[in-house]
């Protein structure tokens, strides 16, 4: 990894066309300016580790959703037996949770 | 529309669930916003989170604290915004605020849960997003299993 030290208001060219601007650096944060052509997508790395585990996660075939309730009911503590140890299990008695589904 | 269509549960009739509204959508599911929440008897503490427009898509999720029980949820005056908690107002998981993780399998086939972006759901009005805990050493696929073995085993 490339490691360049940088001030506010200071700048690093990537390639020919790409411009990245300290604006602010403070104690936990910095605020970055970004310049470059439209075509070239500029994203936070948490929104695709996000995306990617959430494509992964929520069009999993039956057999894979099966899967992961037998495997969570295998499991000594969890999640049928956790209810005494999990004090806090916020879905006990809230209207959020929906009532007894009948598959049909 | 009341009556929709999952491909884990056949159909089912929306005015009989709650619908978690998440107004951005989630990462991945952008144009998805609307989940009906819902329970399995003998499944507890699974919630799925079944979109209302889209059949294939739902989600398994579990309250966060089911598997790192000390999880701490750190919310930006953004985050509280965007679910309508008044600034300064008391954020209790499973009080005002639901914390929810996503599961699904790894390469091996095994459980492995979001840690590092959960759900989080304002209690009151059941609107949702979905927020990632900087700094936090939470991982994206978490194994369930493993975290679960009692010590020593």
């Amino acid at each position: 990894m490339l490691v360049i030290r940088r001030r506010a208001g200071e700048s690093i060219l990537i390639g020919p066309d790409i411009e990245i601007e300290i604006l602010d650096a403070g104690v936990n944060r910095v605020k970055l300016g970004i310049v470059g052509p439209r075509s070239i997508q500029v994203i936070r790395k948490e929104v695709k580790l996000t995306a990617e585990t959430n494509l992964s996660a929520g069009l999993l075939s039956v057999e894979l959703k099966d899967l992961i309730v037998k495997k969570l009911a295998r499991i000594p503590q969890a999640p049928a037996n956790t209810s005494d140890k999990t004090p806090e299990s916020e879905y006990s008695g809230h209207p959020i949770q929906a009532e007894n589904l009948d598959p049909t | 529309m009341a009556q929709i269509l999952s491909r884990y549960f056949g159909s089912f009739d929306t005015r009989e669930r709650e619908v978690v509204h998440f107004p951005d959508g989630l990462p991945g599911f952008e144009d998805q916003t609307h989940y009906a929440a819902l329970s399995i008897p003998g499944q507890e503490p699974i919630l799925y989170l079944q979109s209302i427009t889209r059949p294939e898509l739902c989600l398994i999720t579990l309250p966060a604290r089911v598997f790192v029980p000390g999880y701490q949820l750190d919310l930006s005056p953004e985050e509280q915004e965007a679910l309508a908690l008044p600034l300064g107002s008391e954020m209790r998981i499973g009080k005002e605020i639901a914390c929810q993780v996503i599961v699904t399998v790894d390469q091996g086939h095994e459980p492995a849960a979001n840690m590092a972006a959960p759900l989080v759901i304002n209690l009151s009005n059941h609107l949702g997003i979905q927020v990632f805990q900087a700094g936090s050493n939470y991982s994206f696929r978490y194994p369930i299993a493993e975290a679960l073995q009692p010590d020593g085993c």
